[in-house]
């Protein structure tokens, strides 16, 4: 056997060892489906079917059911949806870089710094959305 | 922590400050040709500090970890950005007047998509380059679909980001691949480890996914059935805008991966490559003969330039990375120069899109006729403009690297003979038929026509004094 061939055949074997270690996740997906099957098709088997008219009425919480489900929503809530989630999401790196700070600030203010300038741009995009009334409903 | 080599960094710094600089401006100001002024200002700015650093920098700097390298190839690309940002702002500025709602955010989208495009450009990680490809094409979907009120650039945005997306998962696919492979997301890790790994069928098969990717964003047949609906359908200084900088900014990274990381195992992707760059050259020279509007003439016509690019990758040298960065600079400004001058050319009513509408402007419109002329003459590939050059250089470097791809060459020679047939249509359109109606043209837009001068200038300079920015491009491979 060559180098080469070794080179070559412990890159194969790697690639099989890496393979190897998703055999878990595989068995977890099979078990997780047939479960989730089983339980369906049992349930369909073995279950009573008895309708009565109460039971097949539309159900709100207790309360009569008012008007139709399917009615039309203004577009601005999707609008502040959106920039909720932006800014929601931004506001989730705060979360490490707050882990990280005390043991960082000691080298220098750089970590302050550049969690202001990425505070200014969010405060830039917010000053964005107010001025071009994104944040007005009418 | 690391130390962080500001100066190196302050090309993307200037044009990622200017494009917040362009939104606050367009919240603050009446006249939206102030925005127009700010991003024409930092896109100088940017292209003038990259010349400097360009001009002192002699080894390749890692900033950032290793999540960049800054290089005479990252810094050459960065001008190749500016330029062709600088022009597209031009010849906006008329065509967003007209257009009345969201110029700011129009100013503010080119400057973030140029911002990616240099982030391409200098990535030393797989992860950046997608990062910078993403930003790029976040911000071209919406440039393509501007006009809610067009349903053509509705169309186009759609189709674009339905393509685009699907591109962008194929491509971070074959990162993830690699990844397995490798072990690493650097670009420079690859290399040493082709010995152990060049073989393995995942790796291949991610390198594959790579050139997929890279085929969709810089249109490669058969990657791209968007590419002409998409210039149809979009404003026209916006399709000069995907025409140029982002086909440049995919090139960038498609050739720092392949001609520098793959290297090792050109043998496996080079006849692949060869055989996308034939047919890309071929399917988009002989589709765009029989174009009947402009702007999907240039589109054919662009999708057959990224194959002259591509012939240069095979080369994988550093000849062939030099000569492909010459052509895509000129290749930049002599596309934008063609399609602002299609918007030099609108009436009163509507863009002049059809080819024959261009009967008769030759003798009427002196000037507009001229620079069309030339334009085409340059994207043809005549002497003594810088489009002659460019392939010149980008075939000879293919030759010389590899004698036994010479069908290649035989083979782009003949397709930029076909492709002389196109260009010159609209000549002879414009010099000797008579118009089947009185031409009703505006007066020239001054920015527009500054615009479209400055490209005449640089196509005419770089064809007859090449040498200058021949320097420039000069690179050992890898910069």
């Amino acid at each position: 056997m060559t180098t080469e061939d070794m080179v070559k055949t412990s890159a194969r074997s790697k690639t099989e060892d890496m393979l190897n270690e998703y055999i878990p996740i595989l068995i977890l997906t099979i078990t997780a489906a047939l479960f989730a099957a089983i339980n369906l098709v049992l349930s369909h088997l073995l279950g009573p079917r008895k309708s009565s008219r109460s039971k097949l009425s539309v159900y709100e919480s207790g309360m009569k059911p008012r008007g139709d489900a399917r009615h039309r929503f203004s577009i601005k809530f999707y609008l502040i949806a959106m920039v909720f989630i932006i800014f929601d999401i931004e506001v989730v790196f705060l979360y490490p870089w707050a882990l990280i700070f005390r043991q960082y600030v000691a080298a220098g203010p750089f970590i302050l710094i550049e969690m202001l300038v990425f505070i200014g741009i969010l405060v830039l995009g917010y000053i964005y959305v107010w001025k071009k009334g994104g944040l007005t409903w009418d | 922590m690391p130390e962080i080599r500001w100066e190196l960094l302050t090309p993307i710094l200037i044009m990622t400050g200017t494009a917040l600089l362009a939104l606050v401006v367009d919240l603050v100001v009446r006249s939206k040709k102030t925005v127009a002024g700010v991003a024409c200002l930092g896109t100088l700015a940017m292209s003038a500090s990259s010349y400097l650093l360009l001009s002192g920098l002699v080894e390749p700097q890692n900033v950032f970890g290793e999540m960049m390298l800054v290089s005479r190839y990252s810094l050459f690309f960065n001008m190749i950005f500016g330029a062709s940002t600088l022009l597209v702002i031009l010849i906006s500025i008329r065509t967003m007047e007209r257009a009345h709602q969201h110029q700011g955010e129009y100013y503010m989208l080119i400057l973030l998509a140029t911002v990616g495009m240099m982030l391409m450009a200098s990535a030393n990680e797989l992860i950046m380059v997608f990062l910078g490809l993403e930003l790029m094409s976040l911000c071209l979907y919406v440039l393509a679909g501007f006009f809610p009120r067009d349903l053509a650039s509705n169309e186009a945005g759609m189709k674009y980001l339905l393509l685009g997306a699907f591109a962008s998962g194929l491509f971070l696919y074959g990162i993830a691949l690699i990844y397995g492979n490798v072990g690493s997301t650097n670009i420079t890790e690859i290399a040493p480890q082709l010995p152990r790994i060049g073989e393995s069928p995942f790796f291949l098969v991610g390198v594959v996914l790579l050139i997929v990717g890279f085929g969709f964003k810089v249109a490669l047949v058969p990657f791209h059935q968007w590419a002409p609906d998409v210039y149809e359908g979009a404003p026209t200084p916006v399709a000069a805008f995907i025409s140029a900088g982002p086909k440049a900014a995919g090139f960038a990274a498609f050739f720092r991966i392949f001609a520098d990381a793959l290297n090792g195992i050109s043998g496996e992707w080079l006849m692949l490559v060869a055989i996308l760059a034939a047919l890309t050259m071929t399917v988009g020279n002989v589709i765009a003969l029989v174009q009947s509007n402009i702007k999907r003439m240039l589109a054919y016509s662009s999708i057959a330039h990224a194959g002259y690019v591509l012939v240069a990758l095979t080369a994988a040298n550093g000849d062939g990375v030099s000569s492909a960065m010459f052509y895509l600079f000129v290749y930049c400004i002599m596309n934008i120069g063609a399609f602002g001058t299609v918007i030099l050319a609108e009436t009163k009513d509507s863009e002049t899109v059809q080819i024959r509408s261009y009967a008769g402007i030759g003798f009427r419109r002196p000037l507009l006729g001229l620079l069309m002329t030339l334009f085409m003459l340059s994207l043809a590939g005549f002497p003594p403009t810088a489009g002659f050059i460019a392939k010149l250089n980008v075939f000879k470097s293919a030759l010389q690297a590899h004698p036994q791809l010479a069908w290649l060459i035989v083979l782009a020679v003949l397709n930029a003979v076909v492709s002389a047939y196109y260009y010159l249509r609209l000549v002879v359109f414009m010099y000797m038929r008579e118009p089947s109606e009185p031409l009703r043209f505006l007066p020239y837009n001054s920015w527009s026509l500054v615009a479209v001068l400055l490209s005449m200038i640089g196509v005419l300079l770089i064809g007859i004094l090449p040498s200058f920015l021949m320097e420039q491009t000069s690179v050992q491979l890898f910069m």
